[in-house]
């Protein structure tokens, strides 16, 4: 071992030392930041920020650099669905966040719970955006025909003896 | 009660997340099957992680929100709000991971987009390179196929060369004529078997010769080097070579020079053809014309000789009568007498050399003419110890002709062996005979073992009145008159001197004359002749 990695050896050495020491003695300098209520629903709007940014940068890379076959297509449907879902699921978080529970009544069975009125925009947006799945569900459909058809077409070049 | 149902939005969603985790499934499933199906596409990877990501919050998602309506559907609210941080964690958590992922589509495409460019150029480059192989074994092929046709080729020509080379060889190994091969050095490079032998060379060693060496005389070797120089060839230039043993022989040589593309000469190759033979047959043939000529005015002149002599002579013994034989007159008219019988001698002897006198012919067996002559002339030669050995051949086919003038030619031939030992004191004839088979002739040979003839001298022996006998010793007619005979007989007289030995090749002092008789056309005639 030469002179300059025993130097960094011994430096090494001082820095878990004192880290160490650290977790032994906990002081209420070295408290970690607390994380409150409010900071799950914020991370995870700001995910579906992110999905959002995240697809629309796909749909335009798959716009400008993708063939036009019919598989692309239906990938191109799957980002602006997965879009548009994203920003009704945003909304609809932030909108129950909006309401307190006095605006639910379901204690008699989970089957008759309501929206208590009187409606409002918020009440209706909130209605509105529980049936997400009506295209959460077409966007992933998308998805998953757009890659069978880019299968079946690999599939018919390869048995053509086209290759790649 | 006013208010809307959440029924409905409760069963989209228990229906809907059982569909959203079905179809991210289905469409991970396709997106493996890509990444099988090409596993060295990074788009269909990517587009397989993408699903996995959204298969994982698909179960985030679809499991809470399940587990939620069952557990409100079975009354236990309660347990709700433990699992749902749990479960809200996890869902943002795929969710961010969907997002991160998702992201980085961009590069990932890019990646691949340059390695897919990468990649077609190296297709375009192995397209390319397969195509240059193809052209490569292509050409390969034309050239294999060329290669083949040369080779074909090769192969004739060799064979045709080789014949050619064959035909020349023989034609240069088999040739009866001196073909040489020489360098600018005027050395002899290569030679055939028949040029060695035709200069005295026997044997396998082959003797480095040169043009200096076998020319015999130096002026013929410069005219042939500048008819060379000056034509770049020599026809039929007629010289003489040097033997190995020194002797020479005439020849008849052609010769052409090799030049290089500059003209200079760096060979030359030629002919040479020994015409010794031919030359000594010509030699005998203007001798023989010679001997004709002569003996046509020696008969002329014997003839208008006789005439004469016999009234001379008459004359001369009409008046003998006249005169007392002690008279002076009488010793004059006898010297008359005497040498006019001389003189008519002489004129018989022409008269027998140019075959002017009458001649019996019948078969007769040489080795008995042979056998009297010696029983004449032995007696005169035991006096002077001359030995006689006679050797010959048993059943000698006959010859048509005179005996007495075949005993004749015999006496002369051993008389002038006779003359030729005399001064020695001693010596030895050797009386030979023999059938040429081959030839059909019957060749009688006298040799003595005296002085020789000189070579100057040999042309002129056959000539009448030629002699180197001392005055009064001989007339010069003898020989003559022997080759007039044996001319009569159809036959031919061969001189050697010295004499070189068949065995040993060496020279022998002395003169061989062989007399050479055609075989009779009918042996049956000389059994009739006692």
């Amino acid at each position: 071992m030469n002179k300059s990695l025993q130097q960094s050896w011994q430096i090494a050495k001082a820095v878990i030392l004192v880290l160490m020491s650290m977790l032994i003695v906990p002081d209420a300098a070295w408290a970690l930041q607390s994380h409150g209520p409010p900071e799950g629903i914020y991370v995870h709007q700001m995910a579906h920020a992110f999905f959002v940014g995240s697809l629309v940068f796909l749909f335009l890379d798959l716009r400008r650099s993708a063939t036009k076959s019919r598989g692309w297509i239906y990938l191109k449907k799957f980002c602006l669905l997965m879009i548009v879902w994203n920003v009704v699921a945003f909304t609809g978080h932030a909108v129950a966040t909006l309401l307190a529970p006095r605006h639910i009544a379901g204690a008699e069975s989970f089957f008759h719970a309501r929206l208590l009125g009187p409606m409002d925009p918020t009440k209706l947006i909130f209605y509105i955006t529980r049936f997400d799945h009506l295209l959460l569900v077409p966007s992933l459909f998308f998805l998953f025909v757009g890659l069978r058809t880019l299968y079946l077409n690999v599939e018919r070049e390869v048995s053509q003896g086209g290759g790649q | 009660m006013t208010g809307l149902p959440l029924l409905p939005s409760i069963l989209v969603d228990m229906v809907g997340s059982i569909a959203d985790l079905v179809f991210a499934f289905l469409a991970m499933r396709y997106a493996y099957l890509l990444t099988r199906k090409q596993p060295e596409n990074f788009l269909w990877s990517y587009l397989f992680y993408i699903c996995i990501a959204i298969a994982a919050f698909s179960i985030s998602r679809a499991a809470g929100h399940l587990l939620k309506q069952f557990l409100f559907i079975s009354g236990n609210n309660d347990i709700w709000p433990i699992i749902s941080p749990y479960s809200g964690g996890f869902n943002t958590l795929m969710l961010i991971s969907v997002s991160a992922v998702t992201l980085f589509y961009h590069k990932g495409v890019e990646t691949h987009r340059v390695i897919a460019a990468k990649a077609a150029k190296l297709k375009h480059a192995n397209l390319l390179l397969k195509e240059a192989a193809r052209e490569m074994k292509d050409l390969n092929l034309h050239l294999e196929e060329i290669n083949s046709h040369l080779e074909e080729k090769v192969k004739e020509r060799t064979a045709e060369l080789s014949r050619s080379e064959e035909k020349f060889r023989h034609l240069f190994s088999a040739s009866k004529d001196m073909v040489y091969f020489c360098n600018t050095g005027q050395d002899i490079t290569d030679i055939n078997e028949s040029g060695l032998e035709m200069l005295g060379y026997y044997g396998k060693k082959r003797p480095r010769l040169n043009l200096h060496d076998i020319f015999y005389s130096e002026g013929d070797l410069q005219t042939f080097f500048k008819s060379m120089q000056r034509d770049g060839y020599v026809k039929d230039f007629e010289t003489e070579f040097k033997r190995k043993d020194g002797t020479l022989i005439n020849v008849l040589m052609s010769a052409t020079a090799i030049r290089d593309e500059k003209g200079n000469i760096v060979s030359c190759e030629g002919i040479a053809k020994d015409l010794t033979k031919v030359k000594t047959m010509m030699e005998q043939l203007a001798a023989s014309e010679k001997m004709a000529s002569v003996g046509q005015m020696a008969a002329g002149v014997a003839h208008e000789i006789n005439t004469p002599l016999g009234i001379i002579l008459g004359y001369a013994q009409l008046m003998m009568d006249d005169f007392d034989e002690d008279s002076e007159a009488y010793q004059n008219l006898l010297v008359i007498e005497r040498q006019t019988k001389a003189s008519r001698k002489i004129v018989a002897d022409l008269l027998k050399f140019s075959r002017q006198t009458g001649s019996a012919r019948e078969n007769l067996n040489i080795n008995e003419v042979l056998t009297d002559v010696v029983a004449v002339t032995e007696h005169n030669l035991q006096l002077d110890h001359i030995q006689v050995h006679m050797d010959l051949a048993d059943n000698l086919p006959a010859v048509v002709g005179d005996a007495e003038k075949l005993r004749q030619v015999f006496v002369n031939l051993i008389n002038n062996a006779h003359h030729a030992m005399e001064k020695q004191g001693k010596g030895d004839i050797f009386i030979t005979s023999w059938f040429d088979s081959a030839n059909k002739q019957i060749v009688a040979e006298v040799r003595d073992t005296g002085h020789g003839i000189p070579a100057d001298v040999q042309a002129r022996i056959f000539d009448p009145f030629f002699t180197t006998k001392p005055v009064g010793k001989g007339t010069g007619l003898g020989l003559s008159v022997s080759y007039g005979i044996i001319q009569d007989h159809g036959g031919n007289i061969e001189v050697e001197s010295p004499v070189v030995d068949k065995k040993s090749g060496k020279k022998i002092p002395g003169t061989a004359f062989r007399i050479i008789l055609p075989e009779a056309k009918d042996p049956e005639a000389i059994q009739e002749k006692p």
